[in-house]
């Protein structure tokens, strides 16, 4: 499970985060809060992304900045500019080769992605280019998956396979969101983070 | 139809205002420290068309000028192809309705801007060609000329690099061509044939980095050196005028560099080489938050990355060895310099040339 230790976050001397603490004991969270609060930066730490100022973070007791613990992280935020130099699947191909999983041929079908595949990443829609992140995110099936506002920009279809796919997911899942699918989810436990860097559990 | 020409003209203005931070810290040290030998050594690719337009000059002698001379202005004109083209506003030029010959002029105004003095000097020197029997018993430095304004359009048109002309071509020509056998006419006849042939046709297009299988981290870095090749075109552009400008003036003085001169020679040239981390520092900095998601070590990408710099360096050794009779023990501190470079830049920025400077003044004085 992921646990936040007095963790603390610096941009320039302006602390986005300040001493947060948090256990995500559970399976699956819906982190909800106000614009600009911290909910991505907080999901980037948590993936080992971004370097802490103060603190720790852990994932099964593991610090989330080894390599190892990274195998066991998927994340999707559009925060991370992919190289959008490759194709779709020269990224996929390479995200396989380093997590050592076979390529995702069911979730590109279940996504409607595979003729978007041989496009080249700075030619994606928003929509497609939030496929392909997802995709990152769950092709090595990770044991945690924290994904940054998942069903932005994504079609019907897709929407409804993803929600039914983290639905059923094994691991555990954190993700933001301001949208009733997840806000108002009895799966999902509500957390919500405030200006006073506090996790407030609504439900 | 005025307003148009006015558009293409500032997007190419701003293309390459945009384009000089990237050099900038390189092109301040230069104008600092070499603000005459900048525009000695434009001269210098100019100074080498007596030599090509010379019909008694060598087989070998003259693919080695010709090639080099048409490899500074493929990278000169290629460095600024995207403010060319405006690539970056393509959709937006598109949608203009100008007539397609005004957009073609423009292009062509534009790539005579970009190619400058390279590209017009051939041109020019044709105009002073005393009669026709000469023009007709000269014939190879019109054809070459020809050739000049294929090269422009290959640098344009072309997405891969024109590997039939520039590597395959003048090493057949070079190995398998006997002095005296083929005339300069026949030689720059193929050449240009050639040459066009690709411009068209492009035939190594087939190996597109779309078809690549990506495994590993140095592909990644690879396409996107070959998607934005600005730089490292840059550092090639810069080092072989260099390396050119010392050749030539030490073949008229007849004598080789002595250490001193030696030492300024690497110092300067390992900043110019070393400087390309800027590079790969902007690359870290864009994709940031990717390159932390990858599993595997920082330390070993930092190897990968540096490593076109290294081949730059090494080549650089080997012509500043075969070509300029640099001693030994002096070629071995150009990558030591260039290593110390590309560790300033990563860890001073801006003030990535003093520790090098300080290093090459500290040699200077043992010397």
């Amino acid at each position: 499970m992921l646990i936040l230790n007095n963790v603390s976050k610096f941009y320039q001397k302006n602390a986005v985060l300040n001493d947060v603490t948090y256990h995500f004991d559970c399976l699956k969270y819906c982190i909800v809060g106000p614009n600009g609060i911290g909910k991505t930066t907080l999901l980037m730490l948590a993936a080992g992304l971004e370097d802490l100022n103060c603190g720790e973070i852990v994932f099964n007791d593991e610090s989330v900045y080894l390599t190892e613990t990274k195998r066991h992280l998927g994340i999707s935020s559009d925060k991370i500019k992919l190289p959008d130099f490759l194709t779709a699947q020269q990224l996929l191909e390479f995200h396989c080769s380093q997590h050592d999983c076979p390529f995702p041929n069911i979730l590109i079908d279940r996504l409607g992605f595979r003729a978007q595949l041989t496009t080249q990443v700075s030619a994606l829609s928003l929509g497609s280019l939030k496929k392909a992140s997802l995709l990152l995110a769950l092709a090595h099936q990770p044991k945690c998956l924290l994904l940054d506002e998942p069903t932005t920009g994504l079609d019907h279809n897709s929407r409804e396979w993803l929600l039914d796919f983290l639905h059923q997911y094994q691991g555990q899942v954190i993700v933001t969101s301001h949208e009733t699918i997840f806000t108002e989810n009895a799966h999902y436990k509500l957390v919500e983070f405030d200006h006073l860097n506090k996790f407030s559990e609504t439900i | 139809m005025y307003k148009y020409s006015l558009v293409r003209g500032k997007i190419y203005y701003h293309e390459l205002k945009q384009l000089l931070p990237s050099v900038a810290n390189l092109l301040a040290f230069l104008l600092s420290i070499l603000y005459l030998a900048i525009s000695a050594s434009i001269l210098t690719a100019l100074i080498s068309l007596s030599v090509i337009a010379d019909i008694n000059t060598s087989i070998e002698q003259r693919i080695i000028y010709q090639l080099g001379y048409s490899v500074l202005l493929y990278f000169l004109i290629r460095i600024q192809k995207s403010a060319i083209l405006g690539l970056n506003y393509e959709h937006y030029l598109a949608s203009l309705p100008a007539p397609k010959i005004l957009k073609h002029t423009n292009t062509v105004i534009l790539t005579v801007v970009a190619g400058n003095l390279p590209l017009l000097a051939p041109l020019f020197l044709l105009m002073f060609t005393p009669s026709l029997s000469i023009f007709i018993n000269q014939l190879h430095f019109p054809i070459f000329a020809l050739s000049i304004l294929i090269v422009a359009l290959i640098s344009l048109k072309n997405k891969t690099f024109p590997w039939l002309s520039f590597v395959f071509t003048p090493l057949v020509f070079v190995f398998c061509v006997e002095e005296g056998s083929v005339s300069p006419m026949s030689i720059n006849s193929i050449w240009l044939f050639i040459m066009v042939v690709e411009a068209y046709y492009e035939p190594l297009s087939f190996i597109t980095d779309k078809s690549l299988r990506i495994k590993r981290y140095w592909q990644i870095r690879w396409i996107a050196i070959i998607k934005k090749p600005a730089s490292i075109l840059t550092r090639i552009f810069l080092s072989g005028l260099f390396i050119g400008m010392a050749a030539y003036v030490q073949n008229k003085m007849g004598q080789v560099a002595n250490d001193y001169l030696q030492v300024l020679f690497i110092w300067v040239l390992s900043i110019l080489i070393g400087s390309y981390q800027f590079d790969n520092e902007k690359f870290y900095l864009h994709y940031q938050y990717y390159l932390n998601g990858l599993l595997n070590r920082a330390g070993l990408r930092y190897c990968l990355d540096i490593s076109p710099a290294i081949c730059i360096t090494l080549i650089s050794c080997i012509a500043l060895y075969l070509w300029l009779h640099f001693s030994l023990n002096l070629i071995v501190l150009l990558p030591l310099e260039v290593l110390v470079t590309i560790i300033c830049v990563s860890k001073f920025h801006r003030n990535f040339f003093i520790i090098p400077s300080l290093l090459s003044g500290f040699l200077l004085y043992i010397q």
